[in-house]
């Protein structure tokens, strides 16, 4: 008879150890999650009001929040993840925040005349000192020298438009489309010189 | 109209971000991969990513889920734009330029067999 309510009591205990298992791992689960968001919030407080809309809410609380769902089935991995993201943010925040004022204030549109390179309807084009720097460059770089590179030009397939003929160049050659561009400007000018002396 | 890539001056880590993004141009990436893939903290890498989208060369939209499917919100992406991939282009061969090592300079070997 003893046996028997030793081995009942035994039983019950077990259940409710086995509950209190599922609590407390429950518990620690929920903690888990709170834990990197609490130090993200922390990190938040460096941001003024308006970036703590774009920077915070749009961009570091979503990815935090993938970090999480993403090792969901794994409680340790998640800590780790979501933790280093956010003790990361921390540290960081404040320059971050720095430099998010800064490019808001000075985002003006770019000064096409100032700007050494854009792309306009008639592909690359290079400002006068990047284009003559990079034209300086070819030889070495290439190992083959301008003269070359045009009579290469000169006896490739005919194209209407100078992007095409570049890519044309780059990919036949394997140069850079930066160096191919600057060769069919360059010999575009210098047929145009030749043109108006002759 | 694309707006025209304003012009950057890449260094070593812009470097590392921007050719994430080239390797394939339609590929929308975010920040805490791309803080894995190229290998920085996010101290370095969200200035570097407003850099670029105040440059033109990114642009950044949102995650297209819904988010109470999903059970999350909405991540933030960047996509490099046309101009910003040629101009990335550009950049990435002048700083390959700038750190080419002088072909005149050859390493200095001892000749074989010499115990000096």
């Amino acid at each position: 008879m003893t046996a028997w309510a030793w081995a009942a009591l035994g039983t019950v205990a077990a259940l409710v150890m086995a509950a209190l298992g599922d609590l407390i791992s429950e518990e620690i689960r929920g903690w888990l999650d709170l834990a990197p968001q609490a130090i993200l919030r922390l990190a938040a407080t460096w941001l003024d009001p308006a970036q703590r809309e774009t920077i915070y809410q749009d961009e570091w609380l979503p990815e935090l929040c993938y970090a999480l769902r993403g090792a969901e089935s794994r409680p340790i991995t998640r800590l780790i993840r979501g933790t280093a993201y956010a003790t990361s943010l921390l540290i960081s925040a404040r320059r971050i925040a720095r430099t998010e004022r800064t490019t808001r204030v000075s985002s003006t549109p770019p000064k096409s005349s100032t700007s050494p390179i854009s792309v306009g309807t008639r592909g690359l084009v290079h400002s006068p000192n990047l284009h003559s720097s990079l034209i300086a460059r070819i030889p070495a770089t290439t190992g083959v020298d301008l003269p070359e590179w045009f009579r290469r030009l000169e006896s490739g397939p005919t194209f209407l438009r100078r992007e095409e003929r570049a890519n044309w160049l780059a990919e036949d050659a394997g140069i850079s489309c930066g160096y191919a561009h600057a060769i069919v400007h360059e010999h575009e000018m210098r047929r145009r010189l030749r043109l108006r002396g002759a | 109209m694309e707006p025209p890539a304003e012009d950057l001056t890449l260094t070593p880590k812009m470097a590392a971000v921007i050719k994430i993004f080239l390797e394939d141009t339609q590929q929308p990436r975010y920040g805490l991969e791309l803080m894995r893939l190229a290998g920085q903290p996010s101290g370095t890498l969200y200035p570097i990513l407003m850099k670029f989208e105040r440059a033109g060369w990114l642009t950044a939209g949102k995650e297209d889920i819904d988010p109470k499917t999903e059970g999350r919100p909405a991540r933030r992406f960047y996509r490099v734009t046309g101009s910003g991939a040629l101009a990335a282009h550009h950049q990435l061969a002048e700083l390959s330029e700038r750190y080419r090592p002088p072909a005149a300079v050859q390493p200095r070997l001892a000749p074989q067999g010499s115990t000096a």
